[in-house]
């Protein structure tokens, strides 16, 4: 009973190392990619959670768009990580196969956001002033809102995905109080380029 | 909790193996006793402020008996004249629903001295109705995406008291006046709120601090040896208790508006309320 007691114990020991050890891991590749197309999608803010909204209207208390920002060069990268080998029995291994994306770093940094206003949007925002610091973004996982020099700082860090792609939401923090309201959203990297793109013209409601 | 009393019941039945060993030597008389019985909580309140109240959502004042409840009981009588009594309770729904741990000493015949600690949970149920009917403009609570919050809490107090033990014949009572100081354990809540047609955020954090507050808890217990066998005797017994005490809740809010940056922080102090507990149980008990 003992020796058939230990038989087993080493027996069991086996089938656990060969399934601990079958687990996949991803070597993840560096890719170094720049951002070089930009879409900006407005949003309905105007309930208890944004969603993409599909007119250019918005509340003059709930101005958002959701900017996507990649780099078109370079299509979605998987990797399949190999199942680890050890001995032990073959049949004990991971079931699932093991995808991998790879770490995307930019080869220039972003130096400057920038969102201007193109219209009047009220009597101390001209048309052409740098309203970016009356913006700010919605961070994942993080309740409030954070400040727009935080989201350079996530821009700028490398990241693991399966494509150089990021999106961010915006939220302008003021009351437009003109009927109608546009913008323009400046990337600026270090070498000077600038990828930037304009909002749809939005015709604004004013809230109660 | 099921589980709970009946690992209770079990190691009550595992120690008596042992306590038997040792009973000619240390112990005079082992009772174990099981109840059941209703409790009666009111607590005053009183016109909305300014500031959360979580006393004004506390579980009383229901219109039906607040809750029934059992328990079970050990109590173990020393030589020395010093006694041990140990007690838990559960609701109808096996739910734990309190604890009390005692010592006495008589240095006299009718009078005693006791000392010793309890634990009573309360719910506070549906607080998130004071922001729902105050912050009209707002979502009340879009991070939870909660409609009715609730909040279980421990009042833990310790105690000192009198006891007046009277004994005729197969007629005892156990006659106590308790006093002590007792606290609602601390607990922290949230309400993410939304202006709606805007895209204002807020964040409501409230944390609250220990409310320690006195206490009067006198209590009276009746027995009666039915049957005696040797050493053994079974019985029925009745007990009363009534918890009288002022409850408050204070708090630190934390307003964060937009960002976590630059919160709005505040001491609240919140009034106190009349809090009145009554417990009345009958049950059976054996004691050798």
């Amino acid at each position: 009973m003992k020796q058939t007691f230990k038989i087993l114990t080493i027996v069991v020991c086996v089938f656990l190392i060969r399934l601990t050890l079958s687990c996949c891991r991803c070597r993840e590749e560096l890719v170094n990619f720049d951002f070089n197309t930009i879409l900006i999608e407005n949003l309905d803010n105007s309930t208890w959670r944004p969603i993409q909204a599909h007119t250019n209207s918005m509340l003059s208390t709930a101005v958002a768009f959701e900017i996507h920002i990649s780099d078109s060069t370079i299509r979605e990268i998987h990797f399949m990580a190999h199942q680890r080998t050890s001995f032990g029995f073959p049949s004990a291994m991971a079931m699932q196969p093991c995808e991998c994306g790879s770490i995307f770093e930019l080869n220039n940094e972003i130096t400057k956001l920038a969102i201007l206003t193109l219209e009047d949007i009220s009597p101390q925002t001209p048309a052409g002033t740098d309203i970016t610091q009356r913006f700010l973004w919605g961070k994942e996982r993080e309740y409030l809102y954070q400040p727009m020099d935080s989201l350079l700082v996530n821009l700028n860090t490398p990241f693991i995905a399966f494509s150089p792609n990021k999106s961010m939401r915006v939220f302008y923090m003021d009351t437009v109080m003109t009927s109608q309201a546009q913008f323009v959203v400046e990337f600026q990297y270090a070498d000077g380029q600038i990828l930037s793109d304009t909002t749809n013209l939005i015709q604004i409601t004013q809230s109660n | 909790m099921r589980s709970l009393v009946l690992n209770a019941i079990g190691f009550f039945v595992l120690i008596m193996g042992p306590l038997e060993t040792y009973s000619q030597k240390m112990i005079e008389d082992i009772k174990i006793s099981t109840w059941y019985g209703t409790r009666e909580i009111t607590c005053a309140n009183f016109p909305a402020t300014s500031n959360l109240d979580f006393m004004e959502y506390l579980d009383a004042n229901s219109e039906y008996p607040e809750d029934d409840y059992a328990g079970l009981a050990t109590r173990i009588k020393f030589k020395g004249n010093w006694e041990a009594d140990l007690r838990f309770t559960v609701n109808s729904g096996w739910r734990p629903s309190g604890f009390t741990v005692k010592v006495n000493h008589f240095p006299f015949k009718y009078l005693g001295l006791s000392a010793g600690i309890f634990g009573y949970p309360y719910y506070i149920n549906a607080f998130d109705l004071y922001h729902t009917s105050r912050d009209l403009e707002y979502y009340t609570d879009i991070r939870h995406y909660s409609t009715h919050k609730q909040r279980l809490v421990s009042d833990i107090g310790i105690f000192t008291g009198l006891v007046i033990p009277l004994h005729f014949k197969f007629l005892h009572s156990i006659l106590q006046l308790n006093g002590g100081i007792s606290s609602f354990s601390k607990f922290s809540e949230s309400f993410g709120q939304k202006r709606i047609n805007s895209n204002l955020k807020r964040d409501i954090f409230y944390d609250t601090k220990n409310s320690f507050s006195w206490f009067l808890m006198p209590e009276a217990v009746v027995y009666i040896d039915l049957i005696k066998m040797k050493n053994l005797r079974f019985g029925i017994q009745t007990q009363m208790s009534w918890y009288t005490t002022n409850k408050y809740v204070n708090y630190q809010r934390t307003i964060s508006t937009w960002t976590s940056n630059n919160p709005v922080v505040e001491q609240i102090k919140n009034p106190k309320h009349p809090l009145k507990k009554f417990e009345f149980n009958v049950g059976t008990y054996f004691r050798w």
